[in-house]
């Protein structure tokens, strides 16, 4: 069983760095703000809650998996709000370069 | 309750209080200065009556705990502060209230008390730090763009000299594993550990504004508020000279290396802060620059002073502290009275024939007597002493350049001294006196109490030679 | 581990040449705030889990926060070159400072005699934390001070008074982020502050989650920086020198030493004044971001 759970976490893991690495491939290799935010916002959050999870198969302890369950929560949060904040910060100065030519 | 810790945390309480309750601040200041002068007082006469009394924070002794030590020095420099801020308080209390001055000087004196008293050299750090951004304040409230532009070259300075202290600390740790006073002495065994102390060194002599690290100082302490030049000029620059000469004391013979340094700077600082005086076309100017010519004069006094466990030459260095913290803070509130009634600080146009001079020029023509060093002043006590054991030690070329330096200090106060005396047909009949204000007062009493101490110099003496810890 | 650190200590360094090169005023920062999470991390890997955390909060978070305030608010400078001589001068200075503490990790063997001295006495402490031990008891004197630092500062700024204009409400995600974020902000500062008896956490930790929290919930528009408001908050900042201040001088007059607690009650004593100080120190920083007062 646990050396069971402990593959699983290891799996999950690599899984989110996979998910992590895909998403700064995308920041680097897209042409403009908005799909580079439309990548880092979900691959991002998904990278982090795998490794979370993953994390929490290798500790095995309640008080852990509450933290890292805590940590995601967060990490899910913050980045959907940041990343709808950038959107609208750069919209709004898009559209104040085509009122003011 | 111990006198010890009540002169520590009654100014840090006042600051509080001070920032709490804006409308009653000048009366809790200068309540709280009153107070802190009675309790240096009273330390004093414990220290001459039963020597050096120690107190160990939280009962943890060091080096697990921080200790203060109560010596003749720290109470000689205790009783500076004490004495400049009663002045310094009076002047602000009575002259137009500036929100934010009070909780400064609180926590400025608190720092400073905090630092004589204590006998480890985190501890002394964390003072510094409220001593440098309480000084950024003070040197930003005279709210002008100049003044703001000082500030910000005190607050880089001063994180220069606060990251060599703190660099120049951790290294000492690392060789002693102890960071109280006990560990100057183990740091001289080592090439490591007097590197730590040379940095901690240099960081205190950019703190000092010792020559060649002066360069921030002059605009700091001229752009100021009258009463904010005062402390700093007075007190501030104190604090890092107190800790050089600390550091001297702990290290015995083992700091030599530092005293020969010190001794080179400050003989440079000297004839420099003198030329640039000379040459200073604004009052202000004047006095700040004279100000890196006796920081100057109190290192050389520092460092030709030779072992101090040995001789008791350092204590002309302590004299000298004491002598110009009065007389310097006496002229700046001086220079601030003239000028309110000027209008200016141009020293060309202090030849005025409308307004006779007054008690404020007085005040300064007093002061600069001290500053010179004519007897029976307590420049003159601090000089002679030096002089005195200058020619024991065979010392002459440090003679000959103290003299060149008085002989400048003289000619620069003449420029304005000669100015404010000059009567007969350059007044005019009708010309005016000014009316005495509170700030005059306080200038007066600082000059004269310069003036005096020479007179009563057995007793800062009879401190200072109280055997040390 | 050792391929690790190397990869962070090199991050760490590009990540302050970005900050130091960077054309962008607000790509500087972001550079800033990245170097700031690996230094963070390096502490960890140092053995300092208490200043990790205090790193990560406050220099990173909070001031991040603060500079992106600035660097949108400040002018844009005509991009003037620093003269050649400051150039040197800085750089002769680091590099002396770099050298002198590569140095000494080098070379000087540490004298490891205060982690001892530490431990023995640890029992006394009321406290299991070492880092706390140290820092609200054994060399409380330092602590003391260091809130008087604090308060140093607030005095600057308000003497100071840099244009603060209104914070402008970010748009309607911050409100739900906000309700969310805030309770756990305090919650998670209430833990922190609990667990520095026995575990890395402490007053300035926490002071500064519980800013982060109150700056999101200013960011939603929700609450207007009002005037009494702020005369609270600036009450609340000073309270922690003075309630320090009053704590020392009680525990003197208890057991007749400065800073001394009462034998059996010191972690309660340590607690209470843990506790003011958390709610000042995130006063403070709250102050810092919103300004002290209006300017019109």
């Amino acid at each position: 069983m646990t050396a069971l759970l402990h593959s699983a976490g290891l799996v999950l893991m690599i899984a989110g760095t996979a998910f992590l690495a895909v998403a700064a491939l995308g920041v680097w290799r897209l042409p403009d703000l908005l799909s580079r935010l439309h990548v880092l916002t979900k691959a991002d959050t998904a990278g982090v809650a795998l490794i979370a999870l993953g994390a929490a198969c290798l500790a095995q302890s309640f008080t852990a998996t509450l933290s890292l369950l805590l940590c995601t929560l967060l990490v899910a949060l913050s980045g959907a709000t940041t990343g709808h904040l950038i959107a609208r910060d750069h919209l709004d100065f898009a559209s104040s370069q085509e009122d003011s030519p | 309750m111990s006198d010890i810790s009540l002169i520590v945390l009654l100014p840090l309480l006042a600051a509080v209080l001070t920032a709490a309750l804006p409308r009653q601040a000048a009366a809790i200041g200068t309540l709280a200065t009153g107070l802190n002068a009675f309790l240096a007082a009273n330390l004093g006469r414990q220290i001459l009556h039963s020597g050096t009394v120690t107190e160990a924070i939280g009962d943890w002794t060091a080096p697990l705990g921080i200790t203060f030590d109560a010596n003749g020095l720290a109470s000689v420099m205790l009783a500076m502060a004490a004495i400049v801020g009663l002045a310094v308080s009076l002047q602000a209390a009575a002259g137009p209230a500036r929100a934010g001055f009070w909780p400064l000087w609180m926590a400025t004196l608190g720092a400073l008390n905090g630092l004589f008293l204590s006998s480890d050299l985190f501890n002394i750090y964390v003072a510094f730090e409220i001593l440098g951004l309480a000084a950024v304040g003070l040197t930003a409230l005279a709210g002008t763009r100049a003044s703001l532009r000082a500030a910000f070259d005190y607050l880089t300075a001063g994180l220069v000299g606060s990251l060599l202290v703190l660099l120049g600390i951790a290294l000492s740790y690392s060789v002693t594993g102890r960071v109280d006073m006990e560990a100057v002495a183990m740091l001289t065994q080592s090439d490591t550990g007097r590197i730590a102390l040379a940095l901690i060194a240099a960081g205190l002599v950019v703190k000092a504004a010792l020559f060649p690290l002066h360069f921030w100082m002059p605009g700091a302490h001229s752009s100021a508020a009258p009463a904010a030049s005062a402390l700093l000029s007075a007190l501030v620059v104190k604090g890092a000279l107190y800790l050089v000469l600390r550091l001297s004391l702990e290290g015995g013979a083992g700091t030599e290396f530092l005293r020969n340094t010190l001794a080179v700077l400050g003989a440079g600082g000297m004839l420099w802060g003198a030329w640039n005086a000379l040459r200073a076309e604004r009052l202000k100017l004047l006095v700040a620059h004279s100000t890196v010519a006796q920081i100057g004069l109190i290192a050389l006094a520092i460092g030709v002073a030779g072992n101090p466990l040995e001789t008791g030459l350092w204590q002309a260095a302590a004299l000298l502290m004491l002598s110009h913290a009065l007389a310097k803070a006496a002229m700046f509130l001086a220079v601030g009275r003239i000028a309110e009634a000027l209008g200016h600080d141009r020293i060309s146009g202090l030849n005025r024939e409308e307004l006779r001079p007054g008690p404020a020029e007085f005040a300064f023509a007093i002061a600069a007597i001290s500053l010179v060093g004519l007897p029976p002043t307590a420049g003159f006590i601090g000089k002679w002493f030096l002089i005195e054991g200058l020619i024991d030690k065979g010392g002459i070329h440090w003679i000959a350049l103290i003299l060149l330096g008085t002989a400048l200090s003289a000619a620069y106060l003449s420029r304005v001294v000669s100015r404010c005396l000059r009567g007969g047909p350059h007044v005019s009949a009708t010309a005016r006196r000014p009316p005495w204000r509170t700030g005059d007062v306080a200038a007066l009493g600082l000059a004269t109490g310069a003036l005096l101490l020479g007179l009563a110099a057995a007793l800062p003496i009879s401190l200072l030679e109280t055997p040390f810890a | 581990m050792m391929l690790f650190d190397s990869v962070i200590a090199a991050a760490c360094l590009g990540a302050a040449a970005m900050a130091l090169f960077a054309r962008d005023r607000i790509a500087a920062v972001a550079a800033f705030l990245v170097m700031g999470l690996l230094v963070a991390l390096s502490w960890l890997r140092l053995g300092a889990p208490d200043v990790a955390l205090a790193e990560a909060a406050i220099g990173a978070g909070l001031t991040g926060a603060l500079l992106l305030r600035s660097a949108r608010r400040v002018p844009k400078a005509s991009a003037k070159a620093l003269p050649p001589a400051q150039w040197l001068g800085a750089a002769l200075l680091s590099l002396a400072v770099s050298g002198a503490i590569l140095w000494t990790a080098l070379i000087v063997e540490t004298a490891a005699i205060y982690p001892a001295l530490v431990n023995e006495a640890l029992p006394e402490s009321g406290v299991e934390n070492p880092v706390t031990a140290v820092l609200l008891n054994f060399r409380a004197w330092d602590t003391l001070l260091e809130i008087a630092v604090l308060f140093a500062a607030l005095a600057v700024i308000a003497v100071v008074k840099p244009v603060h204009p209104r914070i402008a409400p970010l748009g309607p995600m911050m409100l739900p982020f906000a309700r969310v974020v805030l309770p756990l902000t305090i919650f998670l500062a209430g833990h922190l502050l609990w667990q520095g008896g026995h575990a890395p956490g402490g007053a300035f930790q926490a002071g500064a989650i519980l800013a982060g929290g109150a700056i999101a919930l200013g960011l939603s528009g929700m609450v207007r920086p009002i005037r009494w408001g702020r005369a609270a908050l600036a009450g609340l900042a000073i309270l922690g020198l003075g309630a320090f201040v009053v704590a020392a001088l009680a525990a003197e007059l208890l057991t007749g030493a400065l800073l001394g607690y009462p034998a059996g009650a010191a972690k309660a004593w340590i607690l209470a004044i843990e506790s003011a100080l958390t709610l000042s120190i995130a006063a403070t920083l709250l102050l810092l971001f919103i300004g002290p007062a209006e300017r019109h």
